[in-house]
């Protein structure tokens, strides 16, 4: 049974998840799903390697590079969330021709998650890669910063040094950077005039087009929501919960704060676009 | 003149498209090659699970690599590829002809949609110095789809004889659009895209582009004009440029 938010979009069910596994849970965001699931995936054979979004050289940024996983440790060092755009899905091609992977699970953002569903839908000259891609996961996200807006809020604004930063998350007015010692709280318009403007004109919170969709927001601290939009993507989710991998709470006050985030970006970046559309641009993206 | 600006921006995006349809089950299916590598034919054998599927359920009835008419024959659907030269009569009168006895004529590939590698000729090269000039289809004639790719992915190509034998017309519609992109080389991406404050950087031109031309620089796809091969392939595959929103809820179930 498919249900349909305007906001949220087409989905199955709405859940909260906790990983079980300590290991994982100490390594991530929030609840740990997303990198859970992506082991247990690749332990069970679903998928046989991962393109994910790692940041590699914390010493001095806090940049990020896509990375192809074919183990559970590097799919580890891919944990937590990054707040800067990165080209993941660039490396699909090569996930497919250098290391020869069949069924690539991926972890994507709203807009690449809407690139690979192009890419499936109308595969014009992208050969054998389709086929592929076994699951598609999208993370919610408000925005992306670029790569250099990012340093500077960091390494500027809050004066810490990359590699002491242990923790980043969005909570509901301000964005928190933690480091061993303390909290450092940013307010959340002060972060907008880092924001990359392409994200202005995208409405989708949720990924909805994603297998399946998860992110902090609607949950309790420690926990994630999880959205079941596709069937694949609900059998693999079952599978696991089955398998004992993951503690599972029913979301209810939740389904309310994730509509009001995604109504929230929708009302806003509506308004961005017709500011765009009267300046004579046209904007082939409107959804 | 705002308004004015809108209302031609509206007009554009309701022109009416010519429904694409084959009435018949065994359509005839032709197939010609000009300024081209025969590279889209060739990339539709790689495809083992559905070439042999293809070529028995399909009526071919024109084509030198696979069949040996000389006579054009009346067909429902012609696959064109390649670029026409101007300087090659031989071409533009076959090309003529086979627009005449065809119900639809489709530009397979990126040199036929928009000129492709072929538009970096300059002529004075063996055997045929005089050969030169490389212009798309649809400037000699008129061209009903598009389907860009270098080259097209085997996977487009089944889904694009599916969609014709299985009356699907909303499938085509997007690909008819195309036939007026004649202009596309990586700059579009910069014109397009990134001038119109619509880039988010997720990579998926780097990913599309077959040599390797468009990389990420920073958070943005830098591109290499020295690497180009003008097929367009970064720009059809952008999510901002266009988006098939029905095709892919069907696609999906979403």
């Amino acid at each position: 049974m498919k249900n349909l938010n305007i906001n949220i979009g087409s989905y199955e069910e709405i859940i909260a998840m906790k990983a079980k596994d300590k290991k994982i849970q100490k390594k991530a965001q929030s609840g740990g799903c997303v990198t859970a699931l992506l082991i247990y995936a690749l332990e069970k054979d679903i998928i046989d390697g991962a393109v994910l979004t790692a940041t590699i050289n914390r010493e001095k940024t806090l940049q990020t590079e896509p990375i192809i996983a074919t183990t559970k440790k590097e799919i580890l060092k891919a944990a937590k969330s990054k707040f800067t755009v990165c080209p993941t899905i660039s490396v699909l091609k090569e996930a497919t021709r250098k290391y020869g992977l069949e069924k690539i699970g991926t972890v994507n953002l709203p807009c690449q998650v809407r690139g690979i569903r192009k890419m499936q839908s109308y595969p014009l000259a992208t050969r054998f890669i389709k086929k592929n891609i076994a699951l598609i996961l999208g993370i919610f996200c408000t925005a992306t910063l670029s790569n250099d807006a990012f340093d500077t809020l960091i390494k500027e604004k809050a004066k810490v040094k990359p590699i002491e930063v242990t923790k980043i998350s969005i909570l509901e007015k301000e964005l928190r950077i933690s480091t061993d010692e303390k909290d450092i709280y940013i307010p959340s318009e002060q972060v907008i005039g880092y924001q990359q403007s392409g994200c202005d004109v995208c409405k989708d919170y949720t990924s909805k087009y994603s297998d399946i969709s998860m992110g902090n927001v609607g949950s309790p601290d420690g926990w994630s929501t999880v959205i079941k939009r596709t069937s694949k993507g609900s059998k693999i989710l079952e599978a696991a919960i089955n398998d004992d991998i993951f503690e599972v709470e029913p979301i209810t006050d939740g389904f309310n704060i994730i509509e009001k985030h995604a109504k929230i970006k929708k009302e806003l970046n509506q308004k961005n676009i017709d500011k765009k559309l009267e300046l004579g641009l046209t904007i082939p993206y409107i959804e | 003149m705002f308004n004015k600006l809108k209302k031609m921006v509206n007009k554009e995006n309701n022109e009416e498209y010519k429904e694409i349809d084959v009435e018949s089950e065994t359509a005839k299916i032709g197939y010609l090659n000009l300024s081209g590598c025969n590279g889209d034919l060739l990339s539709l054998t790689e495809d083992y699970d559905n070439l042999v599927k293809i070529i028995t359920e399909s009526n071919i009835v024109y084509g030198t690599p696979i069949i040996s008419t000389k006579e054009v024959p009346d067909m429902d659907i012609a696959f064109v590829e390649g670029s026409v030269c101007l300087e090659d009569d031989y071409s533009i009168n076959e090309l003529k002809e086979v627009r005449k006895k065809s119900k639809i004529l489709i530009a397979l590939g990126s040199c036929a949609t928009n000129g492709g590698f072929t538009r970096f000729a300059k002529g004075g090269q063996t055997p045929q110095t005089k050969h030169e000039s490389f212009v798309p289809l649809s400037q000699i004639i008129k061209v009903d789809l598009a389907i860009p790719g270098c080259p097209v992915s085997p996977e487009m190509m089944t889904n694009i004889i599916t969609a014709i034998y299985s009356h699907d017309k909303e499938y085509l519609k997007v690909l008819q659009k195309f036939v007026a992109k004649t202009d596309t080389s990586g700059l579009i991406i910069q014109e397009e895209i990134m001038n119109a404050t619509l880039c988010i950087g997720c990579g998926m031109c780097t990913m599309a582009c077959p040599t390797k031309s468009m990389t990420m620089i920073n958070g943005r796809p830098s591109f290499n004009f020295n690497r180009c091969v003008k097929c367009g392939s970064c720009y059809f595959h952008c999510p901002r440029s266009w988006w098939p929103k029905e095709q892919i809820r069907k696609d999906t179930g979403l």
